[in-house]
């Protein structure tokens, strides 16, 4: 908990350098600082030295919050804003919450990929991308995992619930950008910074009785959805259109990119968002780099696209040389993917009719039918995007609060607005189109026709564009009165403030009465992680036999998706946990390349003529077993969970052949951890004991 | 006169949070009223109506779930009272989550269990699931002991109204201790926030009367 709090607080320390030396509101620093420690960390990362990286930042934030108390002293004070307060203690708040209750890692990407991967690179101070690991892909970018590693840095070991905490942290410092226009009142703030709090609760959808795990995931969904919104509302936010804020948006959209695949696509949207607004709306009074008008427009434009590009293909380069994976393959675990490039173009040309494609024409149509909260005519809830049910309420949802704001504005104001609403349109159809090409070409299987997790992949964009609309919202509400207009009798700037309350209120109150809170964040129940603890007490009982770092073990868990798998590979981090086995195919056979590098897994091992689908299981009988672990190295055995055929096959190789396992494989107090004993090609398996 | 705003508004802060701190302890000790009364009452497997799950044959105290979604429905004559409910019980394999529904409807058997009305399972440090229902008079409770199927159940103790002691009926949750931080913070903005707008509003009316004047 102590090393989260002097994460926190090195946020707190670059917050405040940041706004002294920019001389800008204080209240959207915490976001810049922490995405400068994300490119920061990234670097360090790809460079192999996150140790140091963590010591030079470390060092940075005592020293600048050191020149900022002895040059300003009291001053300093006139600088914090309701924001920055509420902040601090939200995350406070956050970070012993966690502490406290300790949530875990429950879902099947936190372990194939996102909470793993910070696992080991707190352990091994190393990218995943070169540390020994089961990770089911490692060419994700390192964005939010090298922002977990900065704030775990002082950690003796690493702490589940500190990635939580980090997350969370980012989300706050988001929403208090999002809050920079309320400075000068206390009620607008807190009012404005609960409701985005509310946010990740609003954008799930609603199902009575289901566990709700809104702050505790550490998929990417949310802290893509937080910067999106959050370089936006900050560009929005800032009072004038100058080098200063405008350079600090060029920091926002490279930490964007470095988030995740898609974090590309919405830079890139966000991007051409704030280039629109300038171009048409701050023509006159942008300034940058002591430019002006036009020549402004391009030098920005410029700058801030070589920000979103040079960190996504400076990542990529780095994957191919460290990994020798061209990191352009794409698909979930599948081989024979394209390139992004690739992609795009074949996409368009199934977009535009110039070279049709059937399965493009079927995903686009069901992304149609998602958008109106549908598949196959029913509504359906891996569709439903919010409390109040599909996308196509929260558009009108938004498109009510936009005209709201443009009715009770002056002219300048409803210019950027109209631009907005346009621009942002143009960006929810292309983020839609790009969407329906990852569906079309990089998902393969059931998942590609059912466009799984459709409600999570898209809420990233809605979540940001809400928050966009109520601080235009608010912008109206905080027009100077001498500028605003009267509508009977009232001033515009009133009946857009209690705009602002009503629809604050009318969140607050959903969220309130449609989340489930009795399964939620603030309220964990230990039945969440029933698999998690069973598979934590097989890994005690193995250790305890005598498991060895040295050991290379391969698990045997028949009958689920790999679940438990990656779940062992989690908690046996340290230790080396070998790839499942995998029948060789025409493209992939590991007797001649080694082992198999796309990563994927097949769970159970099953007779000839019993292969299941995608990933379940592998035709495997005893002696391919012994020639795959011949060729992988492996040194143990794990028995987790066994079946009849493990009894029947594979009990011959075991020394004491599976005593204590039942007939159909049920757990009879036998062994779980044997050693692989090899005479020339052929192998028995020993029962491990610790010997006394 | 902004000495005496500022005093004001934090003036409606602190009896905010007065009201929102005692609220937290009368909760607590009103919960401890309703159920002090109550007899802890140990219950077997026989008292249950199974469904979807079986007694295993040959073994006191055993069930196994047969399917995905197994049931333990308790209830008695008359509507009944239920503080703490205790299950302590050991499982051959992972069950997944453990919930507790409960139900004041007379005709619960054709109307079911509403999801809204649905507890998550805590544990003691003992290991003992349990789930508090703070002494709510209910017809029926349906234990749902887990979402796999197939799962071997061994119970030690199944406990209606267990003891609870004093000190828990104040222990903080999530839940409470968030409603006690933000509840007062945010009624006491957004009576702030109307109480500026509607001063805007007067001092612009106050502008028209003296310009029109």
């Amino acid at each position: 908990m102590i090393a989260l709090i002097l994460g926190l607080f090195s946020i707190l320390a670059v917050s405040l350098f940041l706004a002294k030396i920019k001389k800008c509101s204080l209240s959207g620093m915490p976001l810049v600082a922490i995405c400068i420690a994300i490119i920061w960390f990234s670097i360090f990362g790809m460079l192999n030295l996150l140790v140091m990286g963590g010591v030079l930042w470390y060092i940075a934030c005592l020293a600048s919050l050191a020149w900022c108390i002895f040059t300003e002293k009291k001053q300093l004070l006139v600088r914090i804003t309701p924001a920055f307060i509420l902040f601090s203690v939200a995350s406070l708040f956050f970070i012993v919450l966690f502490a406290v209750t300790q949530p875990m890692f429950s879902q099947w990407d936190e372990f194939t990929f996102w909470g793993a991967a910070c696992k080991i690179v707190k352990d091994t101070n190393q990218l995943y991308t070169v540390a020994q690991s089961n990770l089911i892909a490692r060419s994700y970018q390192p964005g939010l995992i090298v922002f977990s590693y900065m704030m775990q840095f002082f950690g003796s070991s690493f702490m589940e619930y500190g990635v939580f905490a980090a997350f969370a942290i980012l989300y706050l410092a988001s929403f208090a950008a999002a809050s920079t226009l309320w400075a000068k009142t206390k009620a607008g703030t807190i009012l404005v910074f609960s409701v985005f709090c509310a946010f990740p609760f609003l954008f799930t959808g609603y199902q009575a009785g289901v566990a709700n795990f809104s702050y505790m995931n550490c998929m990417a969904d949310t802290a893509l959805a937080c910067l999106f919104g959050g370089i936006l509302c900050f560009y929005f936010s800032s009072k004038e259109k100058t080098g200063k804020s405008l350079a600090m948006t060029g920091i926002l959209l490279a930490a964007l990119t470095n988030v995740k695949d898609i974090g590309l696509a919405l830079a890139g949207i966000a991007w051409f968002i704030i280039f629109c607004d300038i171009v048409f709306c701050e023509y006159k009074n942008v300034m940058f780099c002591k430019l002006r008008k036009w020549k402004a427009c391009i030098v920005y434009g410029f700058y801030s696209l070589v920000c979103i590009f040079i960190p996504f293909f400076a990542w990529s380069k780095y994957v191919l040389i460290v990994t020798q994976q061209d990191r352009s393959n794409l698909g979930s675990g599948g081989s024979g993917g394209m390139s992004q490039m690739e992609m795009l173009i074949t996409g368009m040309k199934a977009l535009f009719r110039i070279q049709p494609d059937a399965v493009f024409d079927d995903r686009a149509a069901k992304m149609v039918q998602g958008f109106f909260g549908k598949y196959d005519g029913q509504i359906t809830p891996n569709f439903q995007l919010w409390l109040f049910g599909s996308a196509f309420r929260m558009l009108l949802f938004i498109l009510v609060v936009l005209a709201a704001a443009w009715v009770l504005s002056n002219k300048p104001l409803r210019k950027q607005i109209l631009v907005f609403t346009i621009t942002s349109l143009v960006g929810v159809l292309a983020f839609g189109i790009f969407l329906t090409f990852t569906y079309t070409y990089v998902f393969k299987g059931g998942e590609s026709e059912t466009l799984k997790d459709y409600a999570r992949y898209t809420m990233p964009y809605w979540f940001g564009w809400l928050m966009i609309a109520l601080v235009l919202l608010g912008k109206a509400a905080l027009q100077r009165g001498e500028e605003s207009k009267q509508i009977l009798g009232i001033g515009t700037p009133l009946i857009a403030k209690s705009g602002v309350l009503v629809v604050g209120v009318f969140i607050l109150a959903i969220v309130l009465m449609r989340t489930n809170w009795q399964a939620s964040v603030l309220n964990v129940s230990p039945s969440f992680y029933t698999e998690r603890i069973s598979v934590q007490q097989v890994v005690l009982k193995a250790k305890d036999s005598g498991m060895d770092p040295d050991d290379r073990v391969y698990i045997i868990s028949q009958g689920d998706n790999a679940t438990r798998f990656y779940m062992f590979s989690y908690e046996l981090a340290d230790e080396k946990v070998v790839p499942l086995y995998k029948a060789p195919t025409e493209e992939n056979d590991w007797r001649v390349e080694g082992v198999f590098p796309d990563g994927t897994t097949a769970a159970s091992l099953v007779p000839a003529g019993e292969e299941g689908g995608y990933k379940e299981s592998a035709v495997c009988t005893a002696e391919d077993l012994v020639a795959y672990l011949k060729a992988v190295g492996a040194t143990h055995i794990l028995l987790d969970v066994s079946d009849g055929y493990i009894q029947k096959e594979f009990s011959p190789l075991f020394f004491d052949e599976l005593e204590g396992w039942g007939e159909d494989g049920q757990y009879e107090g036998g062994n779980r951890y044997y050693e692989i004993v090899w005479q020339g090609d052929t192998a028995t398996f020993m029962p491990v004991y610790v010997s006394v | 006169m902004k000495k005496n705003k500022i005093m004001w508004n934090r003036a409606i802060f602190i009896v905010l949070y007065g009201v929102a701190i005692l609220a937290y302890f009368i909760v607590g000790l009103f919960q401890w009223q309703c159920t002090k009364s109550l007899q802890a009452k140990p219950l077997t497997l026989e008292d249950f109506t199974l469904v979807s799950s079986l007694l295993v044959e040959n073994e006191p105290n055993a069930f196994v779930s047969t399917d995905p979604d197994p049931q333990l429905v308790y209830t008695q004559e008359q509507p009944f009272r239920v503080g703490r409910f205790t299950f302590s019980a050991t499982s051959n394999k992972p069950g997944g989550e453990m919930v507790l529904y409960y139900t004041q409807e007379q005709d619960y058997l054709t109307s079911g269990f509403s999801e809204k009305n649905k507890i998550w399972a805590k544990q003691l440090p003992n290991g003992t699931w349990y789930f508090d229902l703070e002494g709510k008079e209910v017809t029926a409770i349906r234990l749902d002991p887990d979402t796999v199927g197939g799962v071997v159940w061994q119970v030690n103790k199944i406990e209606l109204n267990a003891a609870k002691s004093f000190g828990a009926y104040f222990a903080p949750t999530g839940i409470s201790i968030l409603a006690v931080l933000l509840g007062p913070l945010l009624v006491g903005a957004i009576v702030l926030y109307i109480k500026q707008m509607v001063q805007t509003f007067l001092q612009g009316k106050k502008v028209e009367m003296v310009q029109s004047s």
